[in-house]
């Protein structure tokens, strides 16, 4: 067995799924930029680890069911001038988050309140917390059915456990 | 929202108060919630433990969807 099959079978057997498919390249890299061991033992960990940060984070944004992707980057402040840029960036710090404080944003509908907080979301997991997005009509309903099978414990655990931040989304018919 | 639906969602927010962050939207100022469950009272303990620790931005102007819609 040739030594790259070699390397490329222990890669599996130790999960490292990605440099298995990099592996030609990143040695391409090592060969013409005449890495050292060390530069060469860096690269390699390093792609390992963003390809996987990559993945849980995409992975992350797909569980948070947004029924959107609504960016802040195409928030429009000179339409919506009751919040500022200022504002909107000292959250953005997620201090709210890591002190389990809520927020709340009231308004009569289309003035962005929904844009703001899937945007906000967004980057919340950019910065590795796990956000859910719920409509308020159908958590209730998903609470009435866990309730009849007699899993409200379970479910409400679910919730609190596998989250950081819940994006509830609260309108009603005037 | 029925008594059972009140009482599951109290549940949940009390699970969550002071543990994990909410993000909630609404059109509806909180004096005017009560339409959202059976009577007022229920209304209440919720919406207590939502706006305790929690940062309220009051939006206001006019809807981009009917912005849009007068400019075209």
């Amino acid at each position: 067995m040739c030594l790259i099959e070699q390397v490329n079978r222990q890669c599996q057997h130790l999960k490292l799924s990605s440099l298995t498919t990099a592996l030609p390249e990143l040695l391409q890299q090592a060969e013409t930029n005449e890495l050292s061991y060390l530069q060469y033992t860096d690269l390699l960990l390093g792609h390992e680890v963003k390809t996987r940060n990559d993945k849980r984070l995409s992975a992350n944004r797909r569980k948070a069911g947004f029924p959107i992707e609504k960016h802040l980057e195409s928030f429009d402040y000179r339409h919506q001038t009751t919040i500022t840029k200022r504002q909107v960036n000292q959250l953005l710090d997620f201090d709210f988050i890591d002190n389990r404080h809520n927020l709340i944003f009231i308004g009569p509908p289309g003035v962005g309140k929904t844009h703001l907080s899937i945007g906000i979301g967004l980057k919340a997991i950019d910065a590795g917390y796990k956000v859910l997005f719920v409509n308020a009509l159908s958590l209730v309903e998903t609470l009435e059915v866990a309730e009849l099978k007699g899993e409200l414990k379970r479910k409400s655990a679910a919730f609190v456990n596998l989250i950081c931040s819940l994006l509830m989304n609260w309108a009603t018919c005037p | 929202m029925n008594k059972q639906g009140n009482y599951n969602l109290f549940q949940l927010i009390n699970a969550l108060y002071e543990y994990r962050s909410i993000i909630l939207t609404t059109n509806k100022d909180f004096t005017a919630w009560g339409e959202f469950f059976v009577d007022e009272n229920v209304a209440v303990p919720i919406i207590d433990r939502l706006i305790h620790h929690s940062k309220i931005f009051m939006l206001g102007g006019e809807s981009y969807r009917l912005k849009q819609k007068t400019n075209t």
